[in-house]
């Protein structure tokens, strides 16, 4: 093993097959990644609490969200499939992580979907994202190698 | 249900109509399934690969690409294959004789002709054979 890096690097999947997510998420931790999983746009900002909607919030939920959020704050990279559970799809994600205060605009942000209409791979496109893969064009195996390479690329 | 299983059951589509896919997957979600969905046969399976454990897949006949369902059909009842024993319904517009005699002889549980079966029948079918798994 090579020199154990300063940092673990984290990525957020956001997939709503859970099988998948699963699978991925397993993968990537094999690969010495750390992991945090949503399957909804909801979940990654608000860590599902939306969903209760009894207006009480639990203190254990605050302290949840406030973890959750605190997590965030640490993402190295984020692996984004289209569809989602909920209103919103991959596109509101994009959007909101590439608006808020430019904090995180520069999280590379990879797409893995189903769809391979060109639209939808433009729009990604335009938005910022570092890179869109249709699912059934590329093995599971590969798209994870690709993403180490990139993230484990030497910064010039 | 009596017993509440442990893990909900996996459902791999292999279908590549998105507009479908997606009702199928509602559906599906709705009986209690987990649901992984593929567009082409490579995908489909690479993902019984990866994912494992798979319980049982619905297959369209036509797809993207060059293969069709009885490719992965012939690949996954394989002699050696360890996925032999998973249930598969083929679910096709296609019911020409030929192709369901093909299906029927390399061992699918289930043909169904999209036209005929409501997709809601088709999804209490595979509710039924996992509950019950034929010997």
């Amino acid at each position: 093993m090579k020199k154990k890096e300063d940092k673990k690097k984290t990525i957020l999947v956001i997939e709503d097959e859970r099988p998948l997510l699963e699978v991925v998420n397993s993968r990537l931790e094999k690969k010495g990644f750390g992991v945090m999983t949503a399957r909804s746009v909801d979940e990654v900002f608000n860590a599902g609490l939306d969903k209760k909607g009894l207006g009480v919030i639990a203190a254990k939920s605050i302290q949840q969200a406030l973890d959750h959020l605190k997590n965030l704050e640490q993402i190295d990279a984020i692996w984004l499939d289209h569809n989602l559970i909920g209103k919103e799809n991959g596109f509101e994600l994009v959007k909101k992580i590439k608006a808020n205060g430019g904090k995180w605009r520069k999280i590379p942000i990879f797409v893995v979907s189903n769809t391979e209409k060109s639209e939808v791979t433009t729009t990604y496109m335009n938005l910022g994202v570092n890179k869109y893969y249709v699912k059934s064009n590329h093995r599971l195996d590969d798209i994870i190698k690709d993403i180490n390479l990139f993230l484990n690329k030497p910064k010039k | 249900m009596i017993t509440q299983p442990k893990k909900r059951k996996i459902i791999l589509v292999v279908e590549d109509e998105r507009p479908l896919v997606r009702v199928i997957e509602t559906k599906l979600i709705k009986s209690g399934f987990d649901v992984v969905t593929a567009r082409t046969v490579d995908q489909g399976l690479d993902y019984m690969k990866e994912i494992g454990d798979v319980d049982a897949v619905w297959l369209d006949h036509y797809l993207i690409g060059d293969k069709t369902g009885i490719n992965f059909v012939e690949e996954v009842k394989k002699p050696e294959s360890k996925w032999r024993k998973i249930p598969i319904f083929v679910v096709s517009n296609t019911a020409s004789n030929s192709n369901v005699q093909t299906y029927k002889n390399l061992g699918v549980d289930c043909y169904s002709v999209k036209a005929d079966h409501k997709l809601c029948q088709i999804t209490e079918d595979l509710k039924k054979l996992l509950e019950h798994p034929k010997k």
